[in-house]
C-alpha cells in the first residue's frame, strides 16, 4: 500500500512543472484544469492512505524513495512518512488546496500570469506535502524552505508595485533569519542525535545530555517563530497580505504558517525532555495571541485584520502545543485551517465583489449586495470567537483548558483575555464591512458559483468540522489528556460573547461610540493603529546600522582604503623612488665615472 | 587506447593554434572550429567521469620524462578531489565559446583561441601530480586572461589586468621559492632531485621550514581563492572583465586557489596547516560575512557577484580547515556548485549587458515584465546561490555548514548566519532589476532571452537541480579520496568527524 | 708536414673564430667596390652561420691552446653559441633596416670585428688574451653605436660609450696591473694556483677589485651601467640588440673564471660581492624600468635586471656556471628578439622608439604584436616560454648554494620588473591606435621573429636539448 506515498507530492509537482513551461501558450480553461487536477488527485490520494490507514493496524507507513544526501554518518533518505499526524496534516493540506485551487479560477479570472499564478500554487502544495510527509528533519527542511520560496513568489505576484515586492522579500528574508537557527538546530541534531530521520530521532534522543536537547529545542522553535508568525518575528505576515487573497487563505493562514506547529508536535519525543522550552513556547504563543489580537481592533484592512487573527490563532496553536499535550494545537491548527481559509475567501469575495477594495472604512452594508458570502463569513466569524458548537469553539477550548491543567491561571487568564479580543474585533470586522451605511463608490456584486460552492464547503467544515474525530485520531497518537473543567469552559464561551456584544454595543447600537473612545485613549490608540512601531524600530536598530556599516566602514575604509590604499601606495612609492633615482644617476659623463669610481672605492674598504 | 587525460589537456590548445591561423575573413570556419573543439574535448571528459572508480585513488596517471635531468616529469593523475574540477573546466569552456560567439563582436577569433588555452591551462593546473608541471599550467593561466580582460574588458579594464596580474604574480613567485626549495631539500635528503607530489610527501622539514614553506605555497592560493584580506582583486577583475571572463575567472580560476590548498598546501605542510589552522578560518569567516555585507552595498551587479564569490569562496576554505569528511566533501562539491551558480550568474549579467551596456542597479528595473523568461532563469540560479534546498547550493554550503560546526561551534554558527545575507542581497538585487514599475524608456522595448542564451543556462540549469536533488552521483565520486585525504591527519591532531 | 697539422690541430678550437675574422677582413675589401656593397650582408650571415656550424666540430673535451692563453670548455662553447645567433640573428633582423645605413661594408665589418672580439675574450685563458678581447669588443662597438654619424642621439650614444668605455678597460687594466704585480703571473692558472697557495694580499685584493669593476662595465651591473640606456636608446637599433646581448654573453664567462676560479680561494669575498652587487642591481633597473617613456631605454633596464639575476647564479660553484651559460643563451634569443620588434618599428627615415609608438600594435599589426607578446612573457620569465627556465635554473643554483633570502628579494624585484613588461603590453594590445598606419613588412626580420620565437616556445615547452647539451658539454672551470 505504501508504494504510491510518493504520488501524493508527485503530481503537484509534475502540475508545476507543466504550468510553468506551458502556461504561456494555453488558455485559461485548459490551465485551470491542469492546475486544479494535481490537487484533485493528491486529495484523492491522501484520502486513500487515511482509509488503508486506520483500516490496516499499522501505526506508521514509510516509504524511502533514494538515497538523498550520504556523506560520513550523514545519512539521508528521500523518503515519507505517514502517522496520525502527518496523515491529518496531509488531508488538511489537500483540502484546503482543492478548495482554493477551485476558488482562484474565478478570483484570478483574466490575470496575465494566470499560468504562473497556478503553477506556483501547485509548487506550493508539493512542497507543503514534502514538509509533512517527509521522513527526516532534513527533508522536511526541503519543503520548509520551498514553501517560503512560494510565499516569495505568490506574495510579490504582482510585483510590478514597489510594495507588493518589498512585502514578499520581508517575508523569505525575516523567514531566513528563523531558518538559520533550525539548520543550527538540525545539524546539532546530526552531531549529538547522530541522525536527522524521525523514527531514529524517536530512540537517539533520550541518551543526549540535557543541555544539547535545549539548544536544540530552542534552535527549532525558532524557526518555527519565523515560520508562523510569532513574536518577535511576525512582522513579515501583515505585509504578505499584499498577495492575492487566495493565497492568503492557503499559504498566509491554512497551511504554511503552521507549519512551525507541526514542527514541534512533529518533535514531540524531543520536546518532551525539556519541559523549560516547552513553557517558553507557550507563554511566546500566549503573548503573541494577545499581542497581534491588541492590533487587530484598530487594523482598517479587511486582509490586515485577518492577518492578525491569524498571528494570534498560531499564538494559540503554539499554547497549546506548549502545555506537553500536543494535539490540542493540532486540534486547533485543523479547525483553523477550515475557518480562516472561509474567512479569508469571503473576504476575497469581498473584495473581488468591490474591485479590489480592501479598506473596511469604505465598505458597509454589504449584507444586503452579498447575502452568501455574509452567511458564510458570519458563520467563519463565529467559528473563531469560540461560540459553540462551531469548530473553533471545541479546538480553542481543548487549547484553554489544557494551558489551565499545565500552565495554571496565568496562561489561561491570558488565552481568555484573547479570546475576548478575537471576538470582538472579528464581529467589528463584520459589522463595519456588512452592516452600517454604505460608504463605497462602485456598485458591489456578489462573486459567481466558481467561487461560492468552496466557501460553502468550507463554512459547512467550520461548523462541523470539530467533531469529526481527528481529535480522537490525534489524542491516541499523543497521548495526554486532561480533565474537563466546566467553569473554565463557560469562562472561555463568556469572554467570546462578550467581545460579540462588545462589539455589537459599539458597531450596531452605538456606531458614534468607537471615535469617541479612539479620541479619549489617543495615545494608546496610536500606538496600537502603528503596530508598536516594529516595524520602524527594526529598520532603525538594524537593517539602517548594517547598511551603513558596510557601506562606510567595509567598502569605503576597509577595501578601498586600507588594503587598495596599501597597493596604490607602494605602486607609488616604486615611481617616486625610480624618478628620484633617475635624477640621482643623471646622464652626464662626469656622474657616472664618480660612480664607478665611488663603487670600486667602497668596495676596496669593504673588503679589506 | 588513447590517453584521455592528456588528450583533454592538450587538444584545446592544439585547437586554439589552429584557430588562430585561420584568415580571420572565414568567420564560420572558426566558429564552428571553436565550438567543435571544445565540445569534443567536453564529450571525451564524460567516459573519464564514468570510468573513474572513487576507490581507486589516483586514476589516469601518465607519468612521462620530461626533463629527467631535473627530475621534471610530465605527471598527470586525477582523484575524487581533482575529478569535477576537470569535468567543470570541459562543461564550461564550450558555452563560454558559444556564448562569446553569441555576443563578442572584436577580435572573436583570438577570444576563442584564448579560451581554449585557458582551458588547457586549468585542466593541467587541476591534474598535474608534478610540482613544476603544476606550477607552469598555473603560472601560463595568467597569460590568456591577463589579454582578456584587457582587450575585452569595461572601462577599467586596464587597472583591473595590471592588478589581476601582479597581485596573482606576487603569490606565484613566492611559491616559485618554495617548490626550489623543496626540490633542493629532496635533492639533499634523497640524493636524488626531483618535483613528485609523492616524493615531497617524504620530506622531513624542521617546523619553521615547514611554517615558512606553508605560507609561501598558502599566500600564493589565498590570493587565487580569494582569502581576506587578498581578495581586492577580485571585484575589478570580475568587473570589468568580458562575460566569457569573468565566468572563468569565478568559476574555474578561484578554483585553482581552493584546489591547490587541498592538493598541495595542506597534505604537504600538516602540522604548520594545524597550527594556523584557526587564523585561517578566521580569515575566512570574515570574508563569508564581510563579502556578503559589501555585496548588499554594491550599486554595479557584477560587483555585487564578485562580492558574493569571496562570501562563497569563504565557505569553501572554511570546509577545508574543519577537516572533517562532511566539510571536506562538502568544500570539494561547494567549488563546483559556485562554479556553476556564479558562473550562470555572470553569463545572466552579460546578456543584459549586451543589450544595455551597463551594470547598474539604477538603470533596470521592472525587468520581470519584458523579460520574463529571463526573470525566472535569474532567479532559480540566485536561490541556488543561496543555498535554497533542491538546489546545488544547499548541499554544499549544508555539508560545510555541518562539518564546521563539528569543527567549532562559534566558527559554525558564525557561517551559518552568512546564509542569512546571502538570501538578503540576492533578493535586494533581483528586486532592483526585475520588480517595480518600468522606469527608463530603453528597458520598455527589451528582449526576451534568444535560443543560445537559453540553451546556455539550462545546460548550467541541468546540473543545478540534479546535484540538489540527487547528489550522491557525485558525492560518491568524491567521498572515497576525501578519506584518503583525511588519512594525513589522522596521526596528527583528530578533530571530531572521523 | 705532420708537424704542421699537429699545430693546425692545436687551433681548431678557434676555427669559428678565424672564419669571422677572415671574412671581416673581406667586407673591408669590399669597401673599395661599390657594386659588391650589397652582398655584405649575406656574407656576413654566411660567415656568421659558417662558424655557428664550425662549433660542431671543435673538439668535445675541453682543452687549453696556445699556451694556456686560450680555454676551450662548455664556458666558452657556450658564450660563442650565444655570440653567434646574435651576429646570425643581427644580420637578420638588420636586413631590410640596412637601407638607412650608408657605407654598408663598414658596418658589418665592424660588426664581425666585434663579435671575433667576443670569441677570444669568452675563451681568454690569461690576462692578455682576455684584455686583447675586451679591447677587440668594444672599440668597433664605440663607432657603431655612433654609426649614424647625422643622427644626433647616436653621434651622442657614440662618444659616451667610447669615454666610458675606454674609463673602464682603464680599470680593467690596472686590475690586471695589480694581478700581476701581487702574484707575477699572466695566466689565469698559475694566477689561481699563486693565489691559493700563498693567500691573499692587499695587492690582490686591488686587482680583483679592478677586474671585476672593469666586468660589471661591460655586463652593465649596478653601479657601472648607466652607460646601457643612453647608448641602447642612441644606437641603431639592431646593434644595440647586439651589444644588448652579445657584450654580457662573452664577458660572463671572463667573470665566472674569475670568481668562480682564480679568486675561489677567497670565496667570502665574491660571494658576498654577488649577492651585494645582484640585488642592488635587479632592485635599481627594476625601479629605473618603471618610469621609463622609451622602449629602447627600458629595454636597456631590463638588460640592466637581468644580468643581475644571471650574477646571482654565480653563487653556486658547482653549477652557477651551466645557469649562467643557460640563461645568457636564452636572453640572447629574447632580447635580439625584442630589439628585432623595436626595428621592425622604423620607418624608412626615423627610428621608432618610444612606447607611445606601440600604441594599438595588436590591431595594426597583429603579428608583431604576438612576438613582442612573447619576447615580453619570457623577459618576465613567465611559463610555458623560455625565459622562465632560465630564471629557474639561477634561482635553482642560488638557492642549492642556501642562499634563499637573496632570491626572494630578487622574485619581489621580478614582480616590480614584471610591471614595465606588462605595460609595453598594455600599449600593443589594449591601446587603440593612435595612427592606423601599418608597419612595414619586412619579410625577412619577421621571419628571424618566428624563428626566434618558435625557438623561445619550443625551449619553454621542451628545454631538453638545451640541457642535455649543457651536461654533456664540460664544463672546466680553470684548475678543477
Amino acid at each position: 500500500m505504501k508504494d504510491y506515498l510518493f504520488l501524493i507530492p508527485l503530481f503537484p509537482a509534475i502540475g508545476f512543472l507543466f504550468n510553468i513551461f506551458f502556461g504561456k501558450k494555453l488558455s485559461e480553461k485548459t490551465i485551470s484544469v491542469t492546475g486544479v487536477l494535481p490537487i484533485a488527485f493528491s486529495f484523492l490520494l491522501s484520502l486513500l492512505t487515511a482509509y488503508e490507514f486506520l483500516t490496516s493496524g499499522h501505526n506508521v507507513i514509510h516509504q524511502e524513495v533514494f538515497r538523498w544526501i550520504d556523506v560520513g554518518e550523514l545519512k539521508v533518505n528521500f523518503g515519507f512518512l505517514i502517522d496520525p499526524l502527518s496523515l491529518v496534516m496531509i488531508l488538511v493540506v489537500t483540502f484546503d488546496a482543492l478548495l482554493i485551487h477551485i476558488y482562484s479560477i474565478g478570483y484570478m479570472h483574466g490575470d496575465r500570469r494566470y499560468g504562473a499564478y497556478f503553477s506556483y500554487l501547485n509548487l506550493f502544495v508539493a512542497m507543503m506535502l514534502v514538509l509533512v510527509m517527509g521522513d527526516s528533519i532534513l527533508l522536511s527542511f526541503l519543503g520548509w524552505e520551498g514553501v517560503g520560496l512560494c510565499s516569495y513568489l505568490l506574495i510579490g505576484f504582482w510585483f510590478e508595485e514597489e510594495e507588493r515586492a518589498r512585502a514578499g522579500m520581508k517575508a523569505f528574508i525575516v523567514n531566513r533569519i528563523g531558518d538559520f537557527g533550525f539548520v543550527v538546530g538540525i545539524v546539532l541534531i546530526l552531531m549529538f542525535v547522530g541522525g536527522v530521520s524521525y523514527e531514529f530521532m524517536v530512540e537517539g534522543v533520550k541518551n543526549v545530555s540535557h543541555s544539547i536537547l535545549v539548544a536544540i529545542g530552542l534552535c527549532l522553535f525558532c524557526g518555527a517563530v519565523g515560520k508562523s508568525a510569532q513574536v518577535p518575528l511576525y512582522v513579515w505576515l501583515p505585509d504578505a497580505m499584499a498577495g492575492p487573497t487566495p493565497v492568503s487563505a492557503l499559504i498566509h493562514a491554512a497551511t504554511m504558517v503552521t507549519a512551525g506547529v507541526y514542527m514541534v508536535a512533529r518533535m514531540h519525543f524531543l520536546y518532551s525532555l525539556i519541559p523549560e522550552v516547552l513553557l517558553v513556547i507557550s507563554w511566546v504563543g500566549g503573548f503573541t495571541a494577545v499581542f497581534a489580537a491588541s492590533m487587530g481592533i484598530t487594523a482598517t484592512g479587511i486582509k490586515k485584520v485577518l492577518a492578525y487573527s491569524t498571528i494570534s490563532q498560531l499564538g494559540y496553536m503554539f499554547m497549546g502545543v506548549g502545555t506537553g499535550i500536543y494535539w490540542v494545537g493540532i486540534y486547533h491548527l485543523a479547525t483553523h485551517a477550515f475557518f480562516k481559509a472561509l474567512l479569508f475567501l469571503g473576504a476575497g469575495s469581498v473584495i473581488h465583489g468591490l474591485h479590489g477594495e480592501e479598506d473596511i472604512m469604505k465598505m458597509g452594508g454589504l449584507r444586503r449586495y452579498m447575502g452568501w458570502t455574509y452567511g458564510v463569513f458570519l458563520v467563519g466569524c463565529l467559528a473563531i470567537a469560540g461560540v459553540p458548537p462551531f469548530s473553533g469553539f471545541w479546538s480553542k477550548d481543548a487549547i484553554l483548558l489544557a494551558v489551565l491543567q499545565e500552565r495554571g491561571a496565568g496562561l489561561f487568564a491570558v488565552g481568555v483575555f484573547g479570546a475576548f479580543m478575537t471576538a470582538f474585533y472579528m464581529f467589528r470586522l463584520l459589522y463595519v464591512v456588512f452592516h452600517g451605511e454604505e460608504r463605497f463608490e462602485k456598485k458591489p456584486h456578489e462573486s459567481g458559483p466558481v467561487m461560492m460552492i468552496p466557501l460553502v464547503i468550507l463554512a459547512v467544515m467550520s461548523v462541523i468540522g470539530g467533531n469529526i474525530g481527528i481529535e480522537r485520531v490525534l489524542e491516541e497518537f499523543f497521548g495526554g489528556h486532561f480533565h474537563h473543567d466546566e467553569r473554565a469552559m463557560v469562562l472561555s464561551v463568556l469572554s467570546g460573547l462578550t467581545g460579540i456584544g462588545l462589539a455589537t454595543y459599539l458597531y450596531i447600537i452605538n456606531p458614534s461610540a468607537p471615535k469617541k473612545i479612539s479620541q479619549k485613549l489617543r495615545n494608546l490608540y496610536t500606538l496600537l493603529y502603528n503596530k508598536y512601531y516594529v516595524d520602524e524600530i527594526y529598520d532603525f536598530f538594524i537593517v539602517k546600522p548594517l547598511v551603513l556599516i558596510s557601506t562606510y566602514f567595509f567598502k569605503n575604509v576597509t577595501d578601498e582604503t586600507c588594503i587598495d590604499g596599501t597597493l596604490h601606495w607602494t605602486a607609488r612609492i616604486m615611481d617616486f623612488s625610480g624618478r628620484v633615482l633617475k635624477v640621482v644617476q643623471g646622464r652626464e659623463f662626469g656622474r657616472y665615472a664618480f660612480f664607478m669610481v665611488l663603487a670600486i672605492t667602497i668596495l676596496y674598504f669593504l673588503l679589506r | 587506447m588513447i590517453d584521455l587525460l592528456a588528450t583533454i589537456i592538450f587538444l584545446p590548445a592544439i585547437g586554439g593554434l589552429i584557430i588562430l591561423l585561420i584568415p580571420s575573413r572565414f568567420e564560420k570556419v572558426y566558429k564552428i572550429a571553436g565550438i567543435a573543439v571544445s565540445t569534443v574535448v567536453f564529450l571525451l571528459s564524460i567516459p573519464i567521469f564514468l570510468q573513474f572508480s572513487p576507490h581507486a585513488g589516483i586514476q589516469f596517471e601518465r607519468n612521462i620524462p620530461w626533463v629527467p635531468e631535473l627530475g621534471i616529469t610530465f605527471h598527470i593523475g586525477i582523484d575524487g578531489i581533482s575529478l569535477l574540477l576537470v569535468l567543470l573546466t570541459t562543461f564550461l569552456t564550450p558555452l563560454v565559446v558559444i556564448g562569446g560567439i553569441n555576443s563578442v563582436k572584436k577580435n572573436l577569433r583570438e577570444y576563442i583561441a584564448l579560451f581554449l588555452f585557458m582551458e588547457t591551462f586549468l585542466i593541467g593546473t587541476f591534474s598535474s601530480l608534478n610540482l613544476f608541471l603544476f606550477y607552469i599550467f598555473w603560472e601560463g593561466s595568467l597569460i590568456p586572461m591577463y589579454l582578456i580582460i584587457g582587450i575585452w574588458g569595461g572601462e577599467r579594464r586596464i587597472y583591473a589586468a595590471i592588478k589581476f596580474f601582479l597581485y596573482t604574480f606576487f603569490g606565484s613567485v613566492l611559491m616559485l621559492a618554495g617548490i626550489i626549495f623543496l626540490y633542493i631539500k629532496h635533492g639533499q635528503q634523497f640524493g636524488f632531485y626531483s618535483f613528485e607530489l609523492y616524493s615531497f610527501h617524504q620530506l622531513a622539514l624542521t617546523p619553521k621550514e615547514e611554517m615558512l614553506t606553508f605560507l609561501a605555497f598558502f599566500i600564493a592560493f589565498a590570493i587565487k581563492v580569494p582569502i581576506f584580506p587578498f581578495h581586492t582583486w577580485l571585484p575589478d577583475a570580475h568587473t570589468e572583465a568580458p562575460t566569457g571572463g569573468s565566468v572563468v575567472l569565478a568559476a574555474l580560476l578561484l578554483k585553482m586557489g581552493t584546489y591547490g590548498i587541498m592538493r598541495f598546501a595542506v597534505p604537504l605542510f600538516p602540522n604548520a596547516f594545524l597550527s594556523l589552522v584557526d587564523l585561517i578560518a578566521v580569515l575566512s569567516l570574515i570574508g563569508i560575512i564581510y563579502g556578503a555585507l559589501v555585496a548588499m552595498v554594491q550599486p554595479d551587479f557584477k560587483r555585487l557577484i564578485a562580492f558574493s564569490s569571496v562570501s562563497h569562496m569563504g565557505f569553501v576554505v572554511l570546509g577545508i580547515c574543519s577537516m572533517n569528511i562532511q566539510s571536506l566533501t562538502g568544500a570539494t562539491l561547494q567549488m563546483i556548485n559556485h562554479g556553476l551558480s556564479t558562473g550562470a550568474l555572470f553569463f545572466l549579467v552579460g546578456m543584459i549587458y549586451d543589450r544595455r551596456h551597463t551594470r547598474m542597479f539604477s538603470d533596470f528595473g521592472g525587468l520581470g515584465k519584458v523579460m520574463p523568461l529571463y526573470g525566472g532563469l535569474f532567479l532559480t540560479i540566485a536561490l541556488s546561490s543561496i543555498g535554497l534546498p533542491g538546489t546545488n547550493g544547499f548541499i554544499g554550503e549544508f555539508l560545510i555548514i555541518t562539518g564546521s560546526i563539528k569543527f567549532n561551534k562559534v566558527y559554525g554558527i558564525l557561517c551559518a548566519s552568512g546564509v542569512i545575507f546571502a538570501a538578503a542581497y540576492m533578493l535586494w538585487a533581483y528586486k532592483k532589476v526585475f520588480h517595480g514599475e518600468i522606469k527608463i524608456e530603453e528597458n520598455k522595448n527589451l528582449k526576451d532571452l534568444n535560443p543560445v542564451e537559453i540553451f546556455i543556462i539550462s545546460c548550467i540549469l541541468i546540473f543545478v537541480l540534479w546535484i540538489g536533488i540527487y547528489p550522491s552521483t557525485f558525492l560518491d565520486k568524491i567521498q572515497p579520496s576525501i578519506l584518503n585525504f583525511i588519512d594525513v591527519f589522522k596521526g596528527l591532531k583528530p578533530y571530531g568527524g572521523f | 708536414m705532420i708537424k704542421l697539422t699537429s699545430e693546425v690541430k692545436t687551433i681548431i678550437p678557434l676555427l669559428p673564430f678565424i672564419i669571422i675574422s677572415i671574412s671581416a677582413l673581406i667586407l673591408l675589401l669590399f669597401t673599395r667596390v661599390k657594386s659588391l656593397e650589397n652582398l655584405s650582408k649575406l656574407l656576413a650571415l654566411l660567415s656568421g652561420l659558417g662558424s655557428f656550424i664550425a662549433l660542431f666540430f671543435l673538439p668535445k673535451n675541453p682543452m687549453t691552446i696556445l699556451n694556456y692563453s686560450f680555454i676551450h670548455d662548455g664556458l666558452t662553447l657556450s658564450a660563442e653559441i650565444s655570440v653567434l645567433i646574435a651576429i646570425i640573428f643581427t644580420v637578420l633582423t638588420g636586413f631590410e633596416y640596412e637601407k638607412r645605413l650608408k657605407r654598408k661594408p663598414e658596418y658589418y665589418a665592424l660588426l664581425l670585428f666585434s663579435s671575433a672580439g667576443m670569441l677570444v675574450l669568452a675563451g681568454g685563458g690569461s690576462l692578455i688574451s682576455i684584455f686583447v678581447g675586451l679591447e677587440l669588443t668594444s672599440l668597433p662597438l664605440y663607432i657603431l653605436a655612433g654609426f649614424m654619424r647625422d643622427d644626433e642621439a647616436s653621434f651622442e650614444a657614440g662618444v659616451k660609450y667610447f669615454l666610458l668605455g675606454s674609463f673602464a678597460s682603464a680599470i680593467f687594466l690596472m686590475g690586471i696591473a695589480f694581478t700581476f704585480g701581487g702574484t707575477g703571473f699572466v695566466l689565469l692558472k698559475d694566477i689561481t694556483a699563486k693565489i691559493s697557495s700563498e693567500g691573499p694580499s692587499l695587492i690582490i685584493y686591488a686587482g680583483y677589485i679592478f677586474l671585476i669593476g672593469g666586468l660589471f662595465f661591460k655586463i652593465a651591473i649596478v653601479p657601472f651601467h648607466i652607460w646601457a640606456p643612453d647608448v641602447y636608446q642612441g644606437s641603431p637599433s639592431p646593434v644595440a640588440g647586439f651589444m644588448s646581448v652579445a657584450v654580457k654573453a662573452s664577458a660572463f664567462p671572463v667573470l665566472i673564471r674569475l670568481m668562480n676560479g682564480v679568486f675561489h680561494s677567497l670565496s667570502p669575498v665574491w660571494e658576498q660581492t654577488i649577492y651585494t652587487f645582484s640585488i642592488i642591481t635587479v632592485i635599481w633597473g627594476s625601479l629605473l624600468g618603471i618610469v621609463q617613456e622609451d622602449f629602447k631605454r627600458l629595454l636597456g633596464y631590463s638588460s640592466i635586471v637581468h644580468a643581475g639575476f644571471i650574477l646571482i647564479a654565480l653563487l653556486n660553484t658547482f653549477d652557477g656556471g651551466k645557469s649562467a651559460a643557460f640563461y645568457i643563451i636564452i636572453y640572447t634569443m629574447m632580447n635580439i628578439g625584442a630589439f628585432g620588434v623595436v626595428t621592425s618599428l622604423s620607418t624608412e627615415n626615423a627610428e621608432r622608439t618610444s612606447i607611445e609608438s606601440l600604441r594599438g600594435l595588436f590591431t595594426r599589426d597583429p603579428f608583431i604584436a604576438f612576438m613582442l607578446l612573447i619576447f615580453a612573457f619570457s623577459l618576465a620569465g613567465i611559463p610555458p616560454t623560455a625565459g622562465f627556465w632560465a630564471k629557474f635554473y639561477v634561482f635553482k643554483s642560488a638557492i642549492g648554494a642556501g642562499y634563499i633570502l637573496p632570491v626572494i628579494i630578487l622574485l619581489l624585484g621580478a614582480v616590480v620588473a614584471l610591471y614595465y613588461y606588462l605595460k609595453v603590453l598594455i600599449y600593443s594590445f589594449f591601446y587603440s591606435p593612435s595612427n592606423n598606419e601599418p608597419l612595414e613588412k619586412r619579410w625577412v626580420l619577421r621571419l628571424s621573429l618566428l624563428l626566434l620565437s618558435i625557438k623561445i616556445l619550443y625551449f619553454g615547452i621542451y628545454p631538453k636539448h638545451l640541457i642535455k647539451f649543457l651536461s654533456i658539454s664540460p664544463f672546466a672551470i680553470l684548475g678543477k
